[in-house]
């Protein structure tokens, strides 16, 4: 890891999709960084391009998107950019993606410890079966699962939402990944599982040194967790900044809309209060 | 409203305005499912209580599981029901025939989550209002579709579109307006707008606020999000395993929860850091 500095760099990256015989541009140059140990939010409603962008990171766009500028690199090295694509070289062993679903990124047909054994024989090279099993029911541990045995011996069918994404995010950051990219991965959660895997996944920031791309459409939620802000709207970032710089002093108006839209907590606005 | 679980009486009436009865009365309602290839019952809902009277609207919280939905559906006729009883504007439901249900059903409007899901995809919004006006002559309020529309904050030119070519947004208006046609007097409504991007939420609960506050309609209000009940609703039911933990007006229970696990769900509310700076 680079001292300090830089561990992931977007550089006025623009994106286009081919729809029919169009060309639509779902990122207008856009630039971000995160630095190790930082949590970066990516905020916006459907459609601002937040998706995307994080794709872009781990290269798994759809095939009907390109790169048409700027790149991505990752700890100094160019990942992306739209002369090449290297970023096979860094997804699962430098860089880890968590999914709003967590049952769709799991196997269903292999356990738990199957899994996560999987990916580390991919990523570490010459890991011995002792040292996965040991990484294996440690990751879990890390992960807040009291009962590792029985979660690394269960199908992803066999456990609850809430485990199952927290078992997502440990096979994602069982190879220890600088980076790791989340897109809406507490969406699907009950609140106050929700509020576990935040803890979980600031633990992972503050403790490792994890740099967390965070997308999320709850600016709420945002603010619980993370360090900066980066706003999204219509394929660009409107605005970034601290965390409490941008939702206490917004500067741009659809920053204002989004934070006016969120339901208030006061009890003032209640009707029959 | 009134609510109680398990005998347990939580709240104490608030029935200040009640000119008619109660326009829903459920008393220890119990909702039991089969589990697939298991002989055990489960208990979705288990002994639940609730009296909503007239221009009521009550908040119904809890997580997934909790039993929220299989309570409304259950409390409209829509659901199984396992022993209990329920008195829907005042009718009791065991006492009904199927005709006399059907009789009372748009006076009772559901909306639900996922609009599109709720719509007829070969149809276009002016045929599906023409449709309810055939079906429900006596009912409908609404001569005039552009009114109407304009009632749920959408533009004449929304008449002719197809479900598909409608927003998440603009679909869940078309469904509350549909449902106002028939001039409801309880309105159901199983997390209206929990798809809905939170700018096209605000608009969304507004309208609602309004709909109601306009025709004195009741409403019942499925909800994860406490903020939004709290911005909506005159009273809240906090359910946990199918059963009632805690109820009462909205700003009561939210200001001093009595219960842990209302305490739990307070806690675990995002944003507290944002609140407390602002």
């Amino acid at each position: 890891m680079n001292a300090g500095g830089t561990l992931l760099e977007v550089s006025d990256l623009t994106v286009t999709a081919a729809v029919m015989d169009r060309s639509l541009t779902l990122l207008h140059g856009v630039s971000l960084t995160v630095a190790p140990g930082e949590v970066v939010g990516l905020v916006g409603e459907s459609g601002s391009g937040k998706t995307t962008l994080a794709r872009s990171v781990l290269g798994l766009l759809e095939s009907n998107i390109t790169i048409a500028g700027g790149s991505i690199s990752l700890r100094g090295e160019e990942i992306v950019s739209p002369a090449a694509d290297r970023t096979v070289s860094i997804r699962g062993k430098h860089a880890g993606m968590v999914f709003q679903d967590a049952s769709r990124s799991l196997n269903p047909l292999f356990t738990v410890r199957s899994q996560l054994a999987e990916v580390l024989r991919r990523h570490v090279p010459g890991i011995g079966k002792d040292q996965i099993a040991a990484r294996s029911a440690q990751v879990l541990e890390r992960m807040r699962i009291a009962d590792t045995g029985r979660v690394l011996d269960s199908y992803p069918h066999q456990l609850s939402g809430g485990l199952r994404q927290r078992v997502a995010i440990g096979l994602a950051v069982v190879t220890e990944p600088a980076l790791v990219v989340a897109d809406e991965c507490t969406t699907a959660l009950d609140v106050t599982t929700q509020a576990e895997v935040v803890v979980l996944l600031r633990s992972l920031a503050a403790d490792l040194g994890v740099g967390l791309l965070f997308v999320t459409h709850d600016l709420m939620l945002a603010s619980d967790l993370c360090d900066r802000i980066a706003v999204m709207y219509q394929g660009e970032i409107v605005e970034l900044g601290a965390v409490d710089t941008v939702l206490l002093h917004p500067e741009v108006d659809y920053t204002k809309r989004l934070l006016a839209a969120v339901p208030q907590w006061n009890g003032a606005t209640s009707p029959h209060a | 409203m009134t609510s109680t679980s398990h005998g347990t009486s939580l709240v104490g009436a608030d029935s200040s305005s009640a000119p008619a009865g109660p326009v829903l009365d459920i008393t220890d309602l119990v909702v039991e499912h089969r589990r697939e290839k298991s002989r055990e019952l489960f208990r979705a809902v288990g002994g639940v209580s609730l009296s909503m009277q007239p221009g009521d609207t009550v908040g119904v919280v809890g997580e997934s599981g909790s039993g929220k939905t299989t309570l409304a559906m259950a409390a409209t006729g829509l659901g199984p029901r396992t022993s209990g009883k329920i008195e829907l504007l005042g009718r009791d439901l065991d006492t009904l025939s199927k005709q006399q249900l059907r009789a009372l059903r748009p006076e009772v409007q559901v909306v639900f989550q996922d609009p599109h899901g709720s719509l007829d995809p070969r149809q276009s919004v002016r045929s599906g209002f023409r449709e309810l006006r055939r079906l429900q002559p006596k009912r409908t309020s609404w001569t005039d579709d552009v009114a109407l529309l304009d009632q749920v904050r959408l533009g004449p030119e929304m008449l002719d579109r197809y479900p598909h070519q409608l927003s998440g947004g603009q679909a869940q208006r078309v469904c509350i307006a549909r449902a106002l046609l028939m001039r409801p007097r309880l309105i159901v409504a199983d997390e209206p707008t929990s798809g809905l991007d939170v700018s096209v939420q605000a608009d969304v609960l507004d309208l609602l606020r309004e709909s109601l506050a306009d025709s004195g309609a009741s409403m019942l209000f499925i909800s994860h999000d406490l903020a939004v009940v709290r911005n909506l609703c005159s009273h809240v039911m906090v359910m946990l395993h199918g059963e009632v933990v805690e109820a009462g007006p909205t700003e009561e229970v939210l200001n001093a929860p009595r219960h842990d696990y209302t305490r739990k769900l307070l806690a675990a509310m995002p944003g507290a850091r944002w609140r407390e700076k602002r």
